[in-house]
């Protein structure tokens, strides 16, 4: 260990105190970063000029006009051909046609040949566009909801009085219950007196037949007595002067009298009996009539229960026309929920970005869309830039400290010194990953300061990151510097290999342009696996161990550039 | 110190194409080998193969400290035809850092330090960079790294390439002193004078073969050479030839 400080010591003390190599690697790589980062501004000052033909429908041409002004120089063109001749003179970028109010149509004329700024201009005047018509849709929605208010205490009334007629609707409900309950009481007292009354002049009827048959038979057997006596009285037919005459005739007028008194009892009772029937059939039809009472009442019944019914019906209708009430209001209160843009739109597509830029800035005006979206293509960028200056610092500086190192006079001295050969290349590893300290975090200070990174609250992860792809392409620049060992061409190839990643890196063509083998593996490399840790961790805010399959890929690579490095040292015996 | 002892037998060293054969010699504690040639023979390969940073094609270099062998690296000190140093670094960190890897303990380091800057002359300059040194002062401070882990065997090769002859002379000096503390030298240079002069053994390298001293010495004899001089500038010049063709 103490043989590679002591070597690390050496090697950058000898950088260190080597003004060119100080100059070339450490100061013109900041001065050039600087130069760099400080072009790249979130309030873009200078504004772009594009030339805009209003279309048919679009109102809000002037205020679109004061929304873009910040960042756009605008002139009204009157026809599309006008305009696009002033893209072909590089007078315009692009030509802007707006049209339609729902949804807002933007057909946009642009130089493809400058196709990068032209989708952030179109970008930035969709974010205008959008703003404009949220604001427009703000105020229609204000005042529908004001409307919409007013309805709703209407509405509220209404579920009132609905409650109200419930509330009677039960109040009749009852008073028909009570009704029924009387009516069906009555009924019963009515039946039971009805059936207790059909008993007795079944029993009456029945006694009466009884007798009317004792009666009769009584007379039928009386007067065959008293026809026998008159047989026998025909039969003597004393003459005056019998001695019996005067018995005969008192028989004769006697059994005369008893017929008499018998038919006259007879004819009584058959009177009684008479006015017994009267009466029964007068008791009869008072049943009768009670019992079609009967069939009154039950009918009432049915008909008050049939109102019940009603009743409860109409209660169910106005239960009913209450919950519609209530849904009614849930949609209104939903409506009422509902944002501008989902009100006046009935599809709104959003489009909602996981990350956001500048969180702070809200939505409070055309401004801050703009100044997120600046700072959001920057953010973007920033990682890109970081990475691939990382990259280039991390290859050139490794192969000029290694060329250098195996190329200087002391090398022939350490030679002689047996078992160094790993110190040496971890000397050389670790003073590349020294100098590239500076710049390294002067970048990370300026994205922090200047894009609003949020570097240092996932410093852990962005420094293991940043460390392990500089560990990588310094062993890379090492075994290049070992294999090929002289200075200049070292640098030459160096500079091949860097457009090589570059590349592959995806910042000059997507990977996803790339065939399905090559795409595999750039998306794999160091500066990729680096690139998707680092996002992850900055814009996500991702720890170290969320990133444990991009730091094992990187460590994976690292161990394949070390045994690179080591097997190039070894056999070139650099 | 312990007694030193140093044996190349049948050595060839080299690449396939271009190797010196034949080397074979025995130095103890006090010698001092001077190499001899033309430029280009092999000398430095010669050198390097001696130092351990070269392997040889053939043969065995044997190194004894006391009784027990031991490898030329850990007992020996050089100093290359260009001076091995860190020229960014002072006098004093590129001796301290070549002690560190050569395992000089620190404690030691600065007594060591010191002695050996004053020994060579170079107390004043002590912090000064190596690129701020004249020549001969690089020199020293090169020697001064190479003798700073105390080394039984010094190898030079063409120590005096660009020095002046009061250098050259300090230098000399110098490593009669080391070779008085029983340690070997083995030294490799065109001026031959003070070679004759210095130098108790003689190897001379030609046309792909090694001479050893009493080889060397023979020759003069029957080349009627009047010294190693004269027959090396013979011999160098095509005048005479050491094996008969």
């Amino acid at each position: 260990m103490s043989k590679t400080v002591a070597l690390i010591s050496a090697n950058l003390k000898g950088f260190a105190r080597n003004r060119m190599s100080v100059l070339l690697l450490v100061v013109f790589p900041m001065l050039i970063i600087s130069v760099i980062f400080s072009s790249l501004a979130v309030d873009v000052p200078k504004k772009i000029p594009v030339g805009l033909v209003p279309g048919h429908g679009y109102e809000d041409v002037a205020e679109l006009n004061g929304a873009v002004s910040s960042f756009l120089t605008v002139t009204e063109y009157a026809s599309m051909r006008g305009c696009v001749e002033g893209i072909k003179d590089y007078r315009n970028y692009l030509c802007i046609e707006i049209s339609g109010s729902k949804p807002v149509v933007i057909n946009a004329y642009y130089d493809n040949t400058r196709e990068p700024v032209i989708y952030e201009i179109l970008q930035k005047i969709k974010s205008a566009v959008d703003f404009v018509q949220k604001q427009k849709s703000r105020e229609i929605a204000s005042d529908f909801l004001d409307k919409f208010d007013n309805t709703m205490v209407k509405v509220g009334k209404f579920k009132n009085d609905l409650s109200s007629i419930d509330a009677d609707l039960d109040g009749y409900i009852a008073e028909v219950d009570a009704s029924i309950r009387e009516l069906q009481k009555t009924r019963s007292e009515l039946r039971q007196t009805l059936d207790s009354m059909d008993s007795d002049l079944y029993t009456i009827r029945y006694n009466e037949g009884y007798l009317k048959t004792q009666k009769n038979n009584i007379y039928s057997a009386m007067h065959s007595y008293i026809s026998d006596v008159r047989n026998y009285l025909s039969v003597r037919n004393a003459q005056p002067g019998d001695a019996d005459y005067n018995l005969y005739t008192s028989i004769r007028s006697r059994t005369d009298a008893v017929d008499a008194s018998l038919n006259n009892f007879n004819n009584a009772a058959n009177g009684y009996f008479a006015v017994i029937d009267a009466r029964i059939a007068s008791y009869e039809d008072a049943s009768r009539k009670g019992r079609q009472k009967l069939v009154d009442i039950d009918n009432s019944i049915a008909k008050l229960k049939s109102t019940k019914q009603n009743l409860y019906d109409y209660k169910a209708e106005t239960s009913m026309a209450k919950s519609d009430i209530a849904e009614i209001e849930n949609d209104f209160r939903e409506i009422q929920g509902v944002d501008a843009e989902t009100l006046v739109n009935p599809v709104v597509i959003r489009n909602v970005p996981v990350y956001s830029a500048d969180p702070g800035a809200g939505e409070l005006g055309i401004e801050n869309i703009l100044h997120g979206l600046n700072s959001l293509s920057l953010q973007i960028i920033f990682p890109k830039l970081l990475l691939l200056v990382t990259l280039f610092l991390s290859l050139l500086i490794s192969s000029f400290v290694c060329v250098n190192y195996i190329n200087s006079d002391a090398i022939q001295r350490i030679r002689v010194v047996k078992g160094v050969s790993m110190q040496e290349a971890a000397s050389i590893c670790v003073s590349s990953l020294i100098i590239m300290i500076l710049p390294i975090f002067s970048i990370l200070a300026l994205g922090s300061a200047l894009f609003g990174i949020a570097i240092l609250p996932n410093f852990p992860a962005v420094f293991l990151i940043i460390t392990l792809l500089s560990a990588n392409f310094i062993l890379f620049g090492m075994a290049i510097a070992y294999v090929i060992k002289k200075e200049s061409i070292t640098l030459l190839v160096s500079t091949f290999m860097l457009v090589l990643f570059v590349f592959f890196s995806g910042v000059l063509v997507p990977i996803e342009r790339m065939n399905a083998y090559f795409a595999f593996v750039a998306g794999n490399l160091p500066l990729n696996t680096a690139l998707e840790a680092f996002n992850k961790a900055v814009f996500y805010g991702k720890d170290v161990f969320s990133l444990g399959s991009e730091t094992a890929l990187l460590l994976g690579w690292l161990a394949v550039s070390a045994a690179v490095a080591l097997g190039a040292k070894r056999l070139r015996r650099a | 110190m312990e007694p030193v002892t140093l044996e190349a037998k049948d050595l060839a060293v080299g690449v396939e194409k271009f190797r010196v054969s034949g080397i074979s010699f025995s130095l103890c504690g006090g010698d001092i080998l001077g190499l001899v040639g033309r430029s280009g023979e092999g000398k430095s390969i010669l050198i390097k193969t001696l130092t351990g940073l070269r392997r040889p094609l053939s043969g065995k270099i044997t190194v004894k400290s006391g009784d027990s062998e031991t490898g030329m690296a850990e007992i020996a000190g050089y100093s290359p035809q260009d001076n091995a140093l860190f020229p960014f670094l002072t006098v004093e960190e590129n001796i301290a850092t070549f002690a560190e890897l050569h395992g000089v303990k620190r404690k030691e380091l600065e007594e060591k330090t010191s002695s050996l800057l004053k020994r060579l002359g170079l107390e004043k300059s002590r912090k000064k960079r190596i690129i701020e040194l004249s020549g001969g002062m690089r020199k020293r401070a090169d020697l001064a790294a190479a003798l700073i882990q105390d080394p039984s065997v010094i190898i030079l090769d063409e120590p005096f390439n660009g020095l002046d002859v009061s250098v050259q002379q300090f230098v000399w000096e110098l490593l009669a002193d080391l070779a008085r503390e029983d340690r070997i030298i083995i030294i490799s240079s065109h001026i031959l004078g003070d070679m004759q002069k210095r130098c108790t053994k003689f190897g001379l390298v030609l046309e792909g073969k090694y001479y050893g001293t009493e080889r060397i010495l023979e020759a003069i004899r029957e080349k009627k050479a009047k010294n190693l001089e004269g027959l090396l500038n013979s011999l160098f010049s095509g005048r005479l030839a050491m094996e008969e063709k």
